[in-house]
């Protein structure tokens, strides 16, 4: 039988390649034989690296020389709620600067928190000059002036898309250096920006830009000005608008509602700051038709938000303030059949007593109406393992489960027992849930049950939860596909770190912070796993100047195969083979 | 013990842990043997068929769970753990893994140890011998604590309560375990705790628009504008305010709790910023070196006399000359440090012109 293998020529085989996308598809087909694997690196167009401590650049260019297509995280998700202090690292410069010279037709640069600064903006808008998409998300480091630089040289952009990015703005300037004859924006989000832009350059910019698809502005334009902009730009399938507040005129309304009914493709809403209610209405005509809805930053009340929803029959996404109560999520359940994700925010995150009626049962209604529900966010302030367990029988199809408790240590209300029951019950039937957070009371059981049931898991949060190692033990023996373990405030310490310490190499990461291990561990655990970086942080000083058994303050722990990182704050040290090794 | 107990149907990817999931701490023997503490680490590492162990067979251990159970003490190294051989499906030999603890046990207290019934109740439920859901089926007796094991019937909370308690005190070192365990529905006031609720930092402050209720349909359709709440993170230690410069990148944070008066945070500015600001000028003339010139001073950041100027951004989004107000209010009031250009002073609009209403969202941002 002959070797079908070799007898196609590597056109052949790489117009087949060219079908598969996936990178897991492609690592596969790498996998094959010698020379499967040199046609597959010589085809591949995109790069995803979910921890730009990893690998280094050096390593992805010389593997893959002719890529197009670059996505890069830096930062851990905690970062997100600040426990990663400023300064841990995330730069993204040494990239840049390697794919300046590398891959002078890369087309795409996608960024997901790490740090970038005008100085990367600039050296990208010269050095590719057929670059098309920009995606910083959660970025930070830079200002207007290297957007300026992308608008002034980017002569094919496509997509600029700034995220929930910490811009600083000197000058709403720099959309005026897109220049005159530049047509070929898609999508444009500028909704994270503090300041101003030149309205009447963002004006000329939609008008002249017949594609654009995505136009997300920030919250300085007002309202006044959206019906003009949408006027200029009917075929939008997505907008962000402005801040939703004028005072109440006739003539702006009916503006602002005939420019909504030309909008014919709008598909997605989002922004909606400052909302005055009586605006809202001059959104329902296209309502019908949307999919997804951003009112996570509407503080508006429950019956505005239920006239709303209930005529977004088609909904598939609901971001929302818990302004929208129980009752409001009865609504949803009743109208929107389609819904895939939910996502409801605290109003009043710090305050000690409920300041809305939204309890679980709001929760409980959607898993109830809303067959095709798999994603959920949701911040609360009461919770029972009954309702847990109503959820999870109702949706089996849940991929996606966070719930925010917002209280630490919070039981069953109605029982006053721990959570472990409830949360076991949504691993056990949700058997392709892919990412859980937890919350409430919770003992080492649910770890259990998590260990047991959730194989296919690849990202856990977990907070205040726990009594002992055991917990963290079955987490890292039982759950086959985790890839990311964030752990905050848990009394897990050495033990089930060191015993499973193994099993790291095969995640992405490990977060632990406020916990209880200790120096001496960390050192063993950098000492003998070589393929991984174990990063100390600590901003009470070195950890070596106190006792190995002390905890120590915040560890992470990837895999890494380009060694520690030469780019550490003074308050992070990697535990290293060779002592020598651990900078500082 | 060599590397033939390992598996070899099973794909084995460095696991430690054999795949049944019982796994032992012998301490004592540790101890007998008078291993060096690296040594007492026995990680499984390198690739299928390499052994770093050192165990051997004599270390396995073999007594019955329900000895384990009743022999748990609380904390104690000395505490043996079981191996269940009853789940030893896959004829895997047992593995022990020894591993010390640091030089003492201060580090890591634990309060339980590991009865290897947790495995015995995960083999029933495999083995689906009763209808329950199986997450149910794990029998009351099993459970991380001696002092649970017989109250299957009463409420745990409490129970936990005393654990989570009994840990807070071991874990004196910890210091972010701030949230009491609170088994009555009567909450205490929780002390803030950084990063929770886990929400970004742009979703902090919007319920403070309207300080009660979101906003109504007022009269003029305006809503009210009220100064937006500090996240309570702010209020715990120092207050951190992030400062940024004309011509440098990255911003940073000062702690004005730190300084008394507005002479010595100019000086903290420039101090902070002399040196990031020289390297930015360096590295904006092409990379040609430079003799190592003293930095230049910045200087005259309150009183428009310098290259540079200090402003503020205040709870209300305006932009502010530092220096105006009494120090003490300057405090309370200030949101974010900006060093800008004096020379471009003139184009922004300082001060709490209504057009900057819009402002007050990058504030709300923080």
């Amino acid at each position: 039988m002959p070797r079908m293998g070799y007898s196609f020529p590597e056109e052949v085989l790489e117009h087949v390649f060219s079908f598969i996308q996936s990178d897991e598809d492609r690592n596969a087909i790498s996998e094959v034989c010698r020379s499967w694997h040199d046609i597959e690196r010589w085809s591949r167009r995109r790069v995803f690296v979910g921890n730009c401590y990893a690998i280094s650049p050096t390593m992805v260019i010389r593997r893959f020389p002719e890529v197009r297509s670059v996505k890069l995280k830096g930062k851990p998700h905690f970062a997100d709620f600040n426990l990663v202090p400023e300064g841990w690292g995330g730069y993204v410069a040494p990239w840049i600067s390697a794919m300046a010279s590398a891959y002078p037709w890369l087309e795409e640069i996608r960024l997901k928190r790490m740090v970038i600064t005008d100085e990367s903006l600039e050296l990208i808008s010269k050095s590719f000059k057929n670059f098309k998409v920009l995606v910083l998300s959660s970025c930070e480091g830079f200002s207007t002036d290297g957007l300026a630089a992308i608008a002034a040289n980017c002569r094919n952009l496509r997509e600029l898309d700034l995220g929930e990015s910490e811009v600083e703005d000197l000058s709403g300037h720099w959309l005026s250096r897109f220049p005159d004859n530049y047509t070929s924006m898609v999508s444009l989000n500028i909704a994270c920006l503090g300041w101003e832009v030149s309205f009447s350059a963002l004006e000329r910019l939609v008008g002249r830009c017949p594609n654009l698809r995505t136009l997300r502005l920030n919250r300085a334009v007002p309202l006044d000005k959206l019906a003009n902009l949408l006027c200029r730009a009917p075929q939008l399938v997505e907008l962000g608008t402005g801040a939703y507040s004028s005072e109440l005129r006739p003539d702006v309304f009916s503006n602002l509602s005939g420019a909504f009914s030309g909008c014919k493709e709008l598909k997605s809403l989002s922004g909606f700051w400052d909302v005055v209610p009586g605006y809202l209405p001059a959104v329902y005509p296209i309502c019908s038709k949307l999919k997804s809805l951003n009112l996570s930053y509407a503080t508006i009340q429950s019956p505005e938000l239920i006239k709303l929803v209930s005529q977004c029959q088609n909904l598939q996404r609901l971001w929302v303030l818990d302004y929208i109560e129980d009752a409001g999520l009865d609504a949803l359940a009743a109208s929107c059949k389609d819904l895939r994700e939910l996502r409801v925010f605290p109003s009043d995150p710090f305050g000690q007593e409920p300041n809305v009626p939204l309890t679980e049962q709001g929760l409980v209604s959607v898993s109830e109406g809303c067959p095709k529900l798999q994603s959920v966010l949701y911040f609360c302030r009461q919770m029972s393992n009954a309702a847990l367990m109503t959820i999870a029988r109702n949706r089996p199809n849940m991929t996606r489960f966070r719930l925010c408790i917002i209280e630490p240590h919070t039981p069953d209300y109605l029982t006053l027992q721990p959570l472990d029951v409830g949360f076991g019950a949504i691993v056990e039937h949700c058997k392709d849930l892919r990412r859980l957070s937890l919350s409430g009371l919770l003992t080492d059981r649910v770890f259990e049950y998590i260990g047991t049931h959730a194989k296919k898991l690849e990202m856990l949060s977990v907070a205040f939860a726990g009594e002992s190692d055991l917990g963290l033990h079955h987490i890292l023996s039982g759950c086959d596909n985790l890839r990311k373990l964030e752990i905050r405030d848990c009394p897990f310490g050495d033990k089930a770190l060191l015993a499973n310490a193994a099993k790291l190499e095969t995640m992405r990461s490990l977060w632990m912070s406020s916990c209880s291990v200790s120096f001496g561990a960390c050192k063993l655990l950098g000492q003998k796993m070589p393929g991984l970086n174990v990063e100390v942080i600590d901003e009470r000083g070195p950890p070596d100047l106190r006792p190995e058994s002390c905890p120590i303050d915040k560890l992470y722990v990837y895999r890494t195969v380009s060694g520690p990182r030469f780019d550490m704050p003074g308050f992070v040290w990697t535990m290293a083979e060779n002592p020598a090794l651990r900078l500082s | 013990m060599d590397g033939s107990s390992r598996n070899d149907v099973c794909p084995q990817f460095l696991d430690l842990v054999p795949k049944e999931r019982a796994w032992l701490v012998n301490r004592d023997e540790q101890r007998r043997r008078g291993l060096s503490e690296e040594n007492k680490l026995e990680l499984r590492l390198g690739p299928p068929g390499e052994d770093w162990s050192m165990t051997d067979n004599t270390m396995k251990n073999q007594r019955e769970r329900s000895e384990s159970l009743l022999s748990l003490g609380y904390y104690s190294t000395t505490t043996p753990m079981t191996q269940n051989t009853s789940i030893n499906n896959n004829g895997n030999g047992s593995q022990t893994q020894m591993f010390s603890s640091p030089e003492n046990t201060g580090g890591a207290v634990l309060s339980s140890p590991w009865p290897s019934s947790a495995f015995q109740g995960k083999t029933q439920h495999n083995q689906k011998q009763t209808k329950t859901p199986s997450f149910l089926q794990v029998p009351s007796t099993h459970q991380s604590s001696p002092v649970l094991a017989q109250e299957a019937s009463q409420p745990r909370c409490s129970n936990v309560v005393e654990l989570q308690t009994a840990e807070k005190k071991a874990f004196s070192q910890s210091s972010a375990m701030t949230a009491v365990p609170n088994s009555s529905q009567k909450r205490t006031a929780p002390s803030p705790v950084v990063g929770w609720p886990p929400i970004r930092s742009f979703r902090k402050n919007l319920a403070s628009s309207s300080s009660s209720k979101p906003a109504s349909e007022s009269q003029n359709g305006v809503p009210d504008k009220v100064p937006c709440k500090k996240p309570v993170e702010s209020c715990t230690k120092g207050l951190f305010v992030k400062i940024n410069m004309d011509g440098v990148p990255i911003g940073r944070k000062v702690d004005l709790k730190a300084y008394d008066s507005y002479e010595n945070l100019s000086s903290a500015v420039d101090e902070l910023f002399r040196g990031l600001l020289a390297a930015q000028r360096d590295s904006r003339q092409d990379g040609i070196l430079k003799k190592q010139e003293e930095d230049k001073a910045i200087t005259g950041l309150l009183d428009g006399s310098g290259e540079y100027t200090l402003v503020y951004e205040d709870n209300e989004g305006d932009r502010m000359l530092v220096g105006d107000v009494p120090w003490h209010m300057f405090v309370s009031t200030v949101k974010r440090l900006r060093v800008l250009k004096s020379s471009e002073l003139s184009a922004l609009s300082l001060g709490s012109s209504k057009q900057d209403k819009v402002s007050s969202l990058e504030s709300s941002r923080r």
